[in-house]
């Protein structure tokens, strides 16, 4: 009888004890609106020609490093480089120093930021004067000299956009690292690098075999791939220096997509040594092999955390290939694309925010899009632009290299902001694959 | 000598009693002790320092307007390079006024010979044919026509969907910030909404320090008028607010 009548009280009071902070609760959560400026655009830059100090004619690096300096700024997506035609100023009469520079021309023509560049020729040396200026107050903001060979010319500029990206952002700028790439020689398919504008391309590899899915060494020296020098698709390392590759992993069957994770501890890859494609991982010489995946399913194509900790894969578990995140030790295994039916290729950026993957959308074109792994918001970057595949994220997390097909017959190489925004081709020879951005190599 | 009373001599009137007087001092005790508790906890309460309102981020986009797309499709982008051209100038009424062209006058149309007609004729029908192939938008149906996304999973929805397209609509950046400021401006503010949409407050949580920037949200912030909230998120508005972060 008393507990009858107590219990109502219990109730009541246990109501009156929680209802402040559950209504608390409900009324306290607080809505977070982000507004974009609608007339946001890019730093306006001038770049005018390089001038060559000695002779005051214009040179064949002096226009190589110009149009490196404007193509880099370009592709950093932040800036706009002015039309050259539209510059008042005679970058031949026009000289280096603050007090020589009539910045009313350059205000003139919607310039905020000039960079002046002089160089001094003598034999093979190259002496280069690099100046950043703010136009409306007509201060240097940045003096970088450099010196080396004419052959230097071009890593120089690339050297500057990076300085002034850091001094605008604080950030490090991506255009001193390289990019590597399968592209078809003959009947074989080797392992080239080239520079982040597509200079420079060299090939690595000449075993006259199938050489597959590049990923560079945590430390930038060599290059992880698959190949079928010994007949089995088995996995190696090449130095970038040039060499012998050497055998990393050689289990029977598949050995592919093998990547180290960024602590340079261990490396990731696909085996199918047991008969199915699943994801394992080892230290970097072999050793210690784990496996980190047992389904009937195909698991394959591994890709790094920043901090080591987890790797998202591709698994047909559900049905179709869709992107998963797991653990390291192969636990908390989670599906992070929930749309679609084809993705693959993922790579995490080294933000953390976000990861990359290719998908086959409903009109059966292979589109980049990105992923969120926590709150699993997907974002399309490519679009009715024929089919883009491979995307690998540049070491800043701000850029993104793929392959496409947009211009017709083979495909080329293309950067892009990680945004989608700024699509910009940097090879021209076509027949690339599988591209992979290296880590800052500076 | 043993003084208690067998129970069956207590008489029942006494019996019930002491039950009735057992049953208030167990009754009173416990008012006293749940009011203790209930004061307690609401004591508590009030001395705590508040904190912080969890909070719910809102995309920056909004949804077009347009048929629903299949949510478990990926999403498509609607970037004004795939927003529909903007329509032609007036074309005039033939009022049956026909005027001589004179030779002289350059601008004066041209007669189109019965080959161009045909040609034209022809395009014609190839246009009829491509523009009954063009697709029906996707979006949703209560999507915003200078919506970006197809995607309402990833969009700005309800009340909040309202706060951001009438923002978008007020938000301009003075002239005068030079373009490599204005992508590093960014400033948060928590406005307070009335019942009738005006905004009764706002407070800065984060400034930047471009004097012109905050100065312009302030302006534009002091005479902004939202469309009035939802009733059941009328109070949450009023008393939480809504975060806003303005940024490049």
């Amino acid at each position: 009888m008393i507990l009858r009548l107590l219990s109502p009280l219990f109730a009541l009071s246990l109501l009156v004890a929680a209802s402040p902070a559950q209504a608390q609760t409900a009324a306290n959560t607080r809505t977070v609106i982000e507004v974009g400026s609608p007339d946001f655009r890019p730093y306006p830059i001038a770049v005018p020609e390089a001038r060559d100090m000695a002779g005051g004619k214009t040179t064949a690096t002096g226009t190589e490093v110009t149009n490196t300096l404007r193509f880099d700024f370009e592709l950093a997506a932040t800036f706009k480089v002015l039309d050259p035609k539209s510059y008042l100023a005679d970058p031949t009469k026009e000289g280096l120093a603050a007090a020589s520079i009539k910045f009313t021309d350059w205000v003139s023509i919607g310039a905020e930021g000039l960079v002046k560049v002089g160089l001094t020729e003598t034999g093979d040396s190259l002496k280069a004067d690099f100046r950043f200026y703010d136009v409306a107050s007509g201060r240097q903001l940045l003096q970088k000299g450099y010196a080396g060979t004419l052959k230097d010319g071009r890593r120089f500029a690339h050297t500057f956009v990076d300085e002034v990206i850091f001094f605008l952002t604080g950030s490090k700028g991506i255009f001193r690292t390289k990019i590597a790439s399968v592209r078809k020689v003959g009947n074989s398919r080797e392992l080239w690098v080239m520079d982040v504008d597509g200079s420079n391309l060299r090939q690595i590899t000449s075993n006259g075999s199938i050489n597959l899915l590049p990923n560079w060494t945590r430390d930038g020296g060599g290059v992880l791939f698959t190949s079928y020098i010994r007949h089995n698709p088995n996995l190696y390392s090449t130095p970038l220096a040039g060499g012998r590759p050497t055998l990393v992993s050689g289990e029977r069957g598949l050995n592919t997509g093998g990547t180290m994770s960024p602590d340079g501890k261990k490396v990731a890859l696909t085996l199918s040594r047991d008969g199915n494609s699943e994801i394992y991982t080892m230290n970097p010489d072999g050793t210690n092999l784990v496996r980190l995946t047992n389904e009937w399913a195909i698991d394959t194509s591994p890709t790094w955390s920043p901090d080591s900790k987890r790797i998202a894969f591709v698994s047909s578990r559900w049905g179709d290939p869709h992107i998963f995140v797991m653990n390291a030790d192969g636990s908390n295994v989670r599906r992070v694309t929930e749309r679609g039916n084809y993705n693959q290729t993922p790579d995490w950026s080294p933000k953390g925010d976000l990861i990359a993957f290719t998908a086959r959308d409903e009109r059966n074109v292979f589109d980049i899009f990105t992923v969120n792994p926590d709150t699993k918001e997907i974002k399309r970057l490519t679009q009715d632009q024929g089919n883009n595949e491979e995307p690998s994220f540049a070491p800043s997390g701000g850029h993104i290299v793929f392959t496409t097909t947009r211009d017709g017959g083979r495909s080329q190489v293309y950067i892009m902001a990680v945004d989608g925004s700024n699509q910009k081709k940097i090879t021209d020879a076509g027949g690339f694959n599988t591209p992979a951005w290296s880590p800052y190599l500076e | 000598m043993d003084n208690t009373l067998p129970v069956a001599q207590i008489p029942a009137g006494v019996a019930r009693k002491a039950a009735n007087r057992g049953f208030v001092w167990v009754v009173g005790v416990s008012l006293v002790l749940h009011g203790g508790i209930i004061g307690g906890v609401m004591v508590a309460q009030a001395m705590k320092p508040p904190r912080p309102p969890p909070t719910r981020a809102i995309p920056v986009e909004l949804v077009r307007l347009g048929k629903k797309r299949d949510p478990t499709l990926l999403p498509r982008k609607v970037a004004p390079e795939y927003a529909p051209p903007p329509a032609p100038d007036a074309v005039s009424l033939d009022t049956g006024n026909k005027s001589t062209p004179n030779k002289k006058d350059k601008t004066a149309p041209k007669q189109m010979s019965d080959a161009a007609k045909r040609l034209l004729d022809g395009a014609d029908n190839r246009l009829d044919k491509a523009l009954s192939k063009i697709e029906e938008p996707e979006g949703d149906p209560d999507g915003d026509p200078r919506g970006t996304t197809t995607d309402a999973a990833n969009a700005a929805q309800g009340y909040a969907a309202v706060i951001l397209r009438t923002l978008n609509g007020n938000y301009k950046l003075p002239d005068t910030i030079p373009a490599g400021q204005r992508q590093f401006l960014k400033a948060r503010v928590v406005l307070y909404v009335e019942r009738d949409g005006r905004i009764r407050d706002f407070q800065f949580i984060e400034e930047h320090p471009n004097k012109l920037f905050m100065g312009a949200l302030e302006t534009m912030l002091k005479t902004l008028q939202l469309p009035a909230p939802p009733k059941d998120i009328e109070t949450a508005m009023r008393e939480t607010g809504v975060e806003v972060i303005f940024k490049p």
